[in-house]
């Protein structure tokens, strides 16, 4: 699996205007929605099943990295939108640093498979320091979609 | 260094929850602990590195540990594995031996 096949590139976003866990959990889903990702109607929903799932245990996974994520039926195929905050944000990591860089994922009910191989793919990429350096540092949507086909392309990770 | 085979018995893997609960048992142990897949390793205090092992339902992982409770963390963690992360779910991988 690769970025472009789960990241809906409308739904990038560079420099978030949130300032709290809920906040750019709300911003992303936004995201998602103007970039026609899911139902309108849905929005509200999708919101309190992702805080809820925040609530078994932050996926504030450390590093600076936070996978805030949830199934749904609003979404036919997994869906996931890239959120970076410049100054950070307290997500309740489990290491308590501050996350600067978000992927949010919405999947359809019964295709762990796809959800799976999605964080398998991003914490790949991740875990190679430039491409983590690189995103965090990114200022527009440019910056963050040229990384990650670059990523798709074999230029970063092991 | 000790080492065991473990296969991921719940049906959605290796994914976030359970990763984080691996990495949380691991605490209080000295002992390195690690999991492997194929080629791939990972730190069993790392989420990030568990998450990129992409290990589904029915993976076989080789765990390893090194240091004076290597034995013991390997129980734990086999624990886990044997309780299938308290996920209440039909697994279409075979019981434990």
């Amino acid at each position: 699996m690769k970025f472009a096949d789960f990241i809906l590139s409308d739904a990038v976003r560079a420099e978030v205007s949130a300032t709290d866990k809920p906040g750019v959990i709300r911003e992303m889903l936004q995201a998602i929605l103007d970039a026609d990702g899911m139902k309108k109607a849905d929005y509200e929903g999708i919101v309190q099943a992702v805080i809820k799932r925040e609530e078994l245990g932050s996926t504030g996974i450390g590093r600076g990295i936070a996978v805030p994520h949830t199934k749904h039926p609003s979404v036919k195929r997994l869906v996931g939108c890239v959120a970076v905050s410049a100054d950070g944000i307290d997500f309740e990591a489990l290491d308590c640093e501050k996350v600067q860089l978000f992927f949010l994922l919405i999947s359809p009910p019964d295709a762990p498979g796809d959800h799976l191989r999605a964080l398998e793919h991003i914490t790949r990429q991740l875990k190679d320091d430039t491409f983590c350096r690189f995103l965090k540092q990114s200022k527009t949507k440019e910056d963050i979609l040229s990384l990650l086909e670059e990523a798709d392309n074999n230029m970063f990770g092991k | 260094m000790l080492t065991k085979e473990l296969v991921v018995l719940n049906r959605s893997g290796i994914h976030a929850r359970v990763s984080t609960m691996i990495a949380q048992r691991c605490r209080g142990f000295a002992s390195e602990v690690r999991l492997r897949h194929g080629n791939a390793v990972a730190d069993c205090r790392s989420v990030l590195d568990l998450l990129s092992l992409g290990a589904s339902n029915g993976t076989t992982l080789l765990l390893e540990a090194v240091g004076e409770d290597a034995a013991e963390v390997i129980e734990a963690i086999s624990a886990l594995f044997a309780i299938r992360f308290n996920e209440d779910e039909e697994s279409t991988a075979p019981p434990p031996k």
